[in-house]
């Protein structure tokens, strides 16, 4: 009777349920790889069956334009997935998004500093050079650096950093946003720009934006597998975790990062896309197993999908207008909230 | 002070040398000592006097104001106690296993999935031969905590009880020498106390030492030593049957219990009856 029985400590016997994760994250590339034709094939320049036969409209339209912005999109939604199941499994709340920490008050702040700088208002000329792209990228991870110092100075082996880690995030996130908001108080033609950015918008995605995108999504969802011991250890609570033998200061520490750096290179690019980061995780959590090695591509494809989804709606809806990609998944994202929240009232 | 252990002549377990914790009542922190060998030894006191802390500094997871905790590695080399300061992250994880009190789970977690967290201590030597004989002795703790019906199910679908015998069962699966569970009969039908009860019996033959922090008299007094923290005296760890601890006891809880001794057929040598207060109109 001993072999017929599924103990976990024999991982043998949990074959089915890998299967099962396994077909899952098929049926997710699958649903990837269709949108991304379907997106591909449509858009204000005509369907693709149309383009095909001029090699100029072609190139430029579909390779130049629309290739790289599906590519980017795809990209751009997978990070946020993935950033977003670390945020969930950092701070132990189902509600934690990966802008927490400041990250998206930096990248704002920085951004609205270029077009202050752009416009005379700020005398820093040297802002113009770096471009808004660099600069929001910076200003992220200047906003993390900010979080960790503010926190830095408790007690060693206090296993609660967590918690104040999230209010010196919030704090940041505050007075960061302060700053924004007295530029653009004393410029108010800068709140045209810092509207856009904190909107989000897909629609600068070329290919400047996939290479690097790619070669992050790459490297972190490699860290992210090998840290999935820690971010399972998690669900126990940090006392827990730091008896299963991890150092809970520097596993804290390296998970903040790359949920900064999931962050930094997405919000770099398209602006403070909403919801994504928040949704992918609770999308594929009823499908896939707990533990984050099967969660974390399953998120990350979940991402993707979400993003180009939002993307190909805010091209095709209010043709040939674009509507900027951040306010659909805000829309998106909050009727998926009201159907969770109405699921959780409901058992 | 020096207290004696629970069993003379099996090798120590544990020492605790001049402890002092940072929280608590006053006794505990003035330094104190005592050793353990193999047993199952309750831990008992008021509310608020340090229980969990005490569990806490154990299990190396908070600091402690003052002196030294020494703690042995596997049974391959029984007898040699190591401080605890001196190992490593993942050797401190696979001598000790703590449990806290009523942790919440966040996510869909299959029953067997968190289980398995409890072997991740060894999640770099599991492929070898060592892996067989725990496996031989998971069964017994598998069978005490009815956790065979439970595998597949779903932790959010499990009753208050069900997800207690899984967060036991996730800490017996690492399957250290040193074992801390903080109120692991909370929520328990009484089957399941008692099973618990029967294979924490059986500590001591296996070579293992549990520490188990309580409210619950009775289920204390049916381990084989207990160590006593009091509001206003020094800690006292004894074994069950001694009549000091029996009466120290009864003046800790002010009187409104008394320790009687029980048919030995039932199963249970000692009881705590609470004395009724009738109030003089």
């Amino acid at each position: 009777m001993a072999d017929k029985q599924v103990s976990p400590l024999h991982q043998a016997d949990l074959r089915p349920l890998l299967r099962h994760d396994r077909n899952i994250l098929f049926v997710l590339a699958a649903a990837c790889f269709a949108l991304a034709l379907m997106s591909v094939s449509v858009g204000s320049g005509g369907p693709l069956h149309q383009l095909w036969q001029s090699p100029e409209s072609m190139q430029g339209l579909v390779l130049e334009l629309r290739l790289p912005r599906v590519l980017g999109c795809m990209l751009a939604g997978a990070l946020l997935g993935l950033g977003g199941l670390i945020a969930q499994a950092l701070f132990r709340n189902p509600l934690a998004d990966p802008y927490l920490l400041g990250t998206a008050s930096g990248a704002s702040l920085a951004v609205t500093m270029v077009y202050a700088a752009g416009l005379g208002a700020l005398p820093l000329p040297w802002l113009m050079q770096l471009g808004s792209v660099f600069a929001a990228f910076c200003g992220a991870w200047l906003a993390l650096v900010l979080s960790l110092l503010l926190v830095s100075n408790r007690r060693p082996g206090d296993v609660e950093k967590h918690v104040s880690l999230l209010l010196a995030g919030v704090v940041v996130a505050l007075v960061l946003g302060a700053l924004s908001d007295l530029l653009t108080h004393l410029r108010p033609e800068l709140l045209r720009y810092r509207l856009a950015f904190v909107l989000g918008q897909t629609s600068l995605l070329g290919w400047d934006a996939v290479w690097p995108m790619l070669l992050a999504l790459a490297l972190l969802l490699m860290l992210t597998r090998a840290r999935a011991d820690v971010l399972d250890a998690l669900i126990l609570g940090p006392h827990t975790a730091a008896s299963l033998g991890f150092d809970m200061e520097k596993e804290q520490r390296r998970l903040v990062v790359m949920m900064a750096a999931c962050t930094a290179i997405v919000v770099a690019h398209t602006g403070l896309i909403a919801f994504v980061g928040l949704l992918a995780p609770h999308v594929v959590r009823p499908f896939v197993r707990g533990m984050h090695r099967s969660l974390m591509l399953a998120s990350a494809l979940a991402g993707a999908l979400l993003l180009s989804l939002a993307d190909l709606l805010a091209r095709t809806l209010w043709m040939p207008n674009e509507i900027p990609t951040g306010l659909l998944t805000a829309v998106i994202g909050g009727i998926f909230l009201l159907g969770l929240l109405r699921q959780q009232l409901r058992g | 002070m020096e207290i004696a252990p629970p069993s003379p002549g099996s090798p120590l377990l544990l020492r605790v040398q001049d402890l002092a914790l940072i929280r608590g009542a006053a006794p505990l922190r003035r330094p104190f000592s005592f050793d353990c060998a193999s047993a199952w030894i309750a831990v008992i006191g008021g509310n608020g006097v340090g229980k969990s802390t005490l569990m806490l500094s154990l299990a190396g997871l908070l600091s402690q104001a003052s002196g030294r905790i020494f703690v042995a590695k596997r049974s391959s080399e029984a007898g040699m106690l190591l401080p605890l300061t001196e190992r490593s992250q993942k050797e401190k994880a696979q001598s000790i296993a703590w449990m806290g009190q009523s942790e919440s789970i966040n996510g869909r977690w299959l029953v067997a999935d968190l289980v398995s967290l409890g072997r991740l201590p060894w999640r770099d030597q599991d492929n070898s031969e060592a892996s067989g004989a725990i496996h031989a002795s998971a069964q017994l703790w598998i069978e005490a905590l009815g956790l065979e019906a439970l595998w597949h199910r779903r932790l959010d679908q499990l009753s208050g009880g069900e997800r207690q015998r899984v967060l036991i069962g996730r800490t017996l699966a690492v399957d250290a020498p040193l074992i801390l569970l903080d109120e692991p009969s909370l929520h328990l039908d009484p089957l399941y106390q008692m099973q618990l009860s029967g294979w924490l019996a059986a500590s001591a033959s296996r070579g293992q030492l549990v520490l188990t922090a309580t409210h619950d008299l009775n289920w204390a007094l049916s381990a084989d030593a207990v160590l006593l923290l009091s509001k206003q005296n020094a800690p006292l760890l004894a074994r069950v049957d001694c009549q000091n601890l029996h009466r120290a006891i009864e003046s800790e809880m002010g009187g409104a219990i008394e320790i009687r001794a029980l048919d030995e057929q039932a199963g249970r040598r000692w009881h705590a009856l609470t004395r009724r207060t009738v109030i003089q109109k």
